[in-house]
């Protein structure tokens, strides 16, 4: 095997840590398009740029670039989508304003302007945090049919109460913006096949299982559950909707008090297209996912995966599961932190770290 | 782990597993069947992964590799020696 530069971007990767996205373009396999935060300006530590470019992989040659001038603001995340009816590249992004002193949920289009220039538009979508609350992660960017679609995330300021999983749904052509709130969950995570969506969401409960963990336990939540969900793939539309029977009692450790405990949780899924079901004409996806009681640990400075995979109270599934929401097969042998799939035709194939050891 | 999708998974048996240590990110073809190195894996030294971008708000943020298929090659998106972003594709 080979390997080549394509392009060296001008800008750094501090300590690897670079905001970005990138994407093929649909229908024309060899344009890439990659969206990251410029390098911030060091006179003032809170002002960055977002570039765009959009790459010939077969010449290795820029084609176009955009870039948004003098923005006032920190950006945390950046997301990529294509919609190929109307030529629109979009950028959804959160980012921490000046003027507001708050975190928003942005996305801006990439335009040409009269001389063929690319640019960046100002937001289309625009949804600033609750108060001082932060905001994000984005679990989804997508855009099709001349629509644009971000899924996020957005706590309350309390930090207490179960944050909303927020979906902003945009015209493309005439920028009218619909809001909405699909569930409520501390995590999650999104995933597409074909037409069709799977969210898996992070729940705090409170049920008969609380019940032995109450005597230690004087924070909100009585043991974490997960639940997962189908709708369309723009998330207008939920399909239908199950608590996974997977679930992790709070309240473990005495040292647990008050808030939210969910900080002290090892959490890892994965969620990826799965086989298609030729029997029944479905398609399906493959979940993954491990919850551990990290104050097993003993009280030091952090710990490593390597050593937080030797944690013996965790509970964790790996199961395929039909669109419409069947669940076809479930593995019965243990999986560990760090999941990872990907499906190679009919097989899945795995990597986790079990007890030390990263196995494949 | 990156394997090819779409149209691109028809002919494909294989995926692609990227290994990041301290001092390099090795990178190999692997046989979806046995699992074996189909060809010698090769190794970017210096090179570094970008952090997940969503820290551990996301439920699969250890899965953000900046990796994918084009044309039965891998592309990367990594951090060069320079602390330099760099688009790498490996053949």
């Amino acid at each position: 095997m080979t390997v080549q530069v394509l392009y060296r971007f001008p800008v750094s990767a501090l300590q690897r840590e670079l905001p970005c996205s990138w994407l093929l373009q649909e229908g024309n396999g060899g344009l890439l398009a990659v969206a990251c935060c410029g390098n911030l300006v060091s006179t003032a530590p809170f002002t960055g740029t977002l570039s765009w470019y959009l790459l010939d992989i077969a010449t290795r040659s820029l084609v176009k670039e955009a870039r948004a001038p003098h923005l006032l603001t920190d950006i945390d995340a950046l997301h990529l989508a294509h919609d190929a009816p109307t030529a629109t590249w979009v950028v959804g992004s959160l980012e921490f304003l000046d003027d507001t002193f708050s975190s928003h949920a942005l996305v801006r289009l990439i335009r040409e302007d009269e001389n063929g220039q690319a640019m960046l538009s100002a937001p289309l979508f625009d949804d600033p945090a609750n108060d001082m609350a932060p905001i994000g992660p984005i679990f989804a960017l997508q855009a099709s049919g001349k629509r644009c679609t971000l899924l996020y995330s957005k706590p309350d300021i309390d930090c207490v109460s179960t944050p909303a999983i927020c979906l902003g749904q945009i015209d493309l052509t005439t920028g009218h913006v619909e809001q909405s709130i699909i569930a409520y969950a501390d995590s999650a995570l999104a995933c597409y096949q074909e037409d069709s969506a799977l969210l898996l969401l992070l729940v705090p409960r409170v049920g008969n299982a609380s019940q032995e963990g109450q005597a230690v336990f004087t924070g909100v939540t009585h043991y974490w559950g997960f639940s997962v969900a189908g709708y369309s793939r723009d998330f207008h539309i939920e399909n239908w909707y199950h608590d996974l029977d997977l679930r992790l009692p709070a309240g473990q450790s005495p040292v647990l008090q008050g808030n939210s405990d969910f900080e002290w949780l090892g959490i890892n899924a994965a969620a990826i297209p799965g086989p298609f079901l030729a029997e029944k004409g479905q398609e399906t996806f493959v979940v993954g996912i491990t919850m551990m009681d990290i104050f097993d640990r003993p009280y030091e400075d952090g710990h490593t995966s390597e050593e937080a995979s030797w944690i013996t109270n965790h509970v964790e599934t790996l199961f395929c599961i039909d669109t419409h929401g069947k669940v076809i097969q479930t593995c019965t042998d243990a999986i560990g932190l760090r999941v990872q799939l990907c499906r190679v035709q009919a097989t899945v194939v795995g990597v986790d770290l079990l007890k030390g050891q990263w196995r494949l | 782990m990156v394997a090819a999708t779409g149209q691109e998974e028809q002919n494909a048996g294989h995926f692609w597993l990227i290994e990041e240590y301290s001092d390099q990110v090795k990178i190999a073809r692997r046989d979806a069947s046995t699992l074996a190195e189909i060809m010698p894996a090769v190794s970017l030294a210096g090179v570094h992964l970008l952090a997940p971008q969503n820290g551990s708000g996301s439920l699969d943020w250890h899965t953000a590799i900046e990796a994918m298929i084009y044309q039965d090659t891998l592309l990367l998106l990594a951090v060069d020696t320079h602390e330099q972003l760099v688009l790498y594709q490996v053949k």
